[in-house]
């Protein structure tokens, strides 16, 4: 009955066998106890097994928001002071890709690393790739043209290096697939603000700042992370199973 | 001290239960032979989560039991200390003893002083063991 839903449900949190595991041992320990004392127990562990995922995901978030508003103040500091290559005036085909790119990228790495850093650990690759990233990255946000295109060509060489290098590849691919649905975000939310606009004929005073706007926003946003958590989650179980073999 | 291998107190307390217990050493003996030895009752999930932490770091393995009717048919999950849990805890006994060398506060101080795990090691497991 409610056995196999407790099972499945810390399941979730750790893995099948870990979670057979600990529901046997609770069993053995709760025939001498009560009921209570299992589940007391069993919340307990979950809570202790599940908390890094809940709290890295609002840390995560947070940090993505401040990071956005900070990088756009720092962005208007330099157009105010010279920082035109910005909008590629010098350069124009490679200075577009560059700035396209790397700003995909911290904004992407703003959230990934925050949360792999919370969830997995500083010692995890994961966390080591993507802290690698997002500081070859930073770069383009606070020096001239040509640190910040080479920062861009050293990003892309990293991504290539990690995708061909074996013990690399799984955490790349993990990291990957948890920034696709942060970045996905952005346009996704402007197509769609666009064709309401223009499509559908609602009118721009609903989207307007101090209205609907915020709270679709915050409603996009928070379902992009929740998917970058939840692909992020089910991916790392998936391709980077733990370093001891069950006989 | 290898910044990698190093040990908490509450992973020294497992690792030596483990030891102790031999290829008896699954969830339920672990609590068991703490409480006994340490007077400590830590709750399953703090030992869960410790055990997951040192299977991540390649100092535990497991290997699956037998299913047995008073878990529910479910398996028990047998702890073995690798080799790497065997070094990162030596050099962190021996980081302990190190410590406690030429100081006179007590006449035996692997008996008196209260070290943490001190209870687990004075019944016959010793560093050599490690």
């Amino acid at each position: 009955m409610s056995k196999p839903l407790s099972e499945s449900v810390l399941a979730r949190l750790t893995d099948p066998t870990r979670a057979a595991a600990i529901i046997g041992d609770l069993e053995e320990l709760a025939a001498t106890r009560s009921r209570l004392w299992f589940w007391t127990t069993y919340v307990g562990t979950l809570i202790l097994l599940g908390w890094r995922t809940p709290v890295a995901l609002v840390c995560s978030a947070v940090c993505m928001s401040r990071m956005a508003i900070a990088l756009t103040k720092l962005k208007i500091t330099l157009m105010h002071h010279g920082g035109s290559w910005i909008y590629a005036r010098t350069h124009p085909q490679t200075s577009s890709f560059t700035w396209i790119f790397c700003w995909f990228m911290v904004r992407a790495l703003s959230f990934a690393l925050p949360f792999v850093l919370i969830r997995f650990g500083l010692r995890n690759r994961l966390t080591q790739l993507a802290c690698a990233l997002l500081l070859i990255t930073l770069p383009i946000y606070m020096l001239g043209p040509l640190p910040g295109e080479l920062s861009t060509i050293l990003c892309v060489l990293a991504i290539a290096a990690a995708f061909l290098l074996p013990p690399w590849r799984r955490p790349m691919i993990v990291l990957a697939a948890t920034c696709i649905p942060v970045v996905a975000m952005n346009p996704l939310f402007h197509l769609w603000f666009l064709y309401a606009i223009h499509i559908k004929q609602i009118p721009i005073a609903v989207f307007t700042w101090g209205s609907r706007y915020p709270a679709t926003h915050f409603l996009y946003e928070m379902t992009a992370f929740l998917l970058a958590a939840i692909v992020c989650s089910y991916l790392y179980r998936r391709l980077l199973p733990h370093r001891s073999v069950i006989a | 001290m290898n910044f990698d291998r190093s040990l908490g107190e509450f992973e020294q307390i497992v690792l030596l239960a483990i030891l102790r217990l031999g290829d008896e050493a699954y969830g339920v003996t672990i609590l068991s032979e703490i409480a006994a030895r340490t007077g400590r009752n830590p709750s399953p999930g703090a030992l869960y989560t410790t055990l997951h932490r040192m299977e991540d770091k390649g100092l535990v393995t497991f290997r699956d039991g037998s299913p047995t009717p008073e878990r529910g048919g479910r398996a028990k999950r047998f702890v073995t200390v690798t080799r790497e849990g065997r070094n990162a805890l030596a050099s962190a006994q021996s980081a302990y003893r190190s410590l406690l060398e030429g100081l006179d506060l007590l006449p035996n101080p692997i008996n008196r002083i209260r070290v943490p795990h001190v209870s687990l090691l004075r019944h016959g497991f010793g560093a050599t063991n490690v």
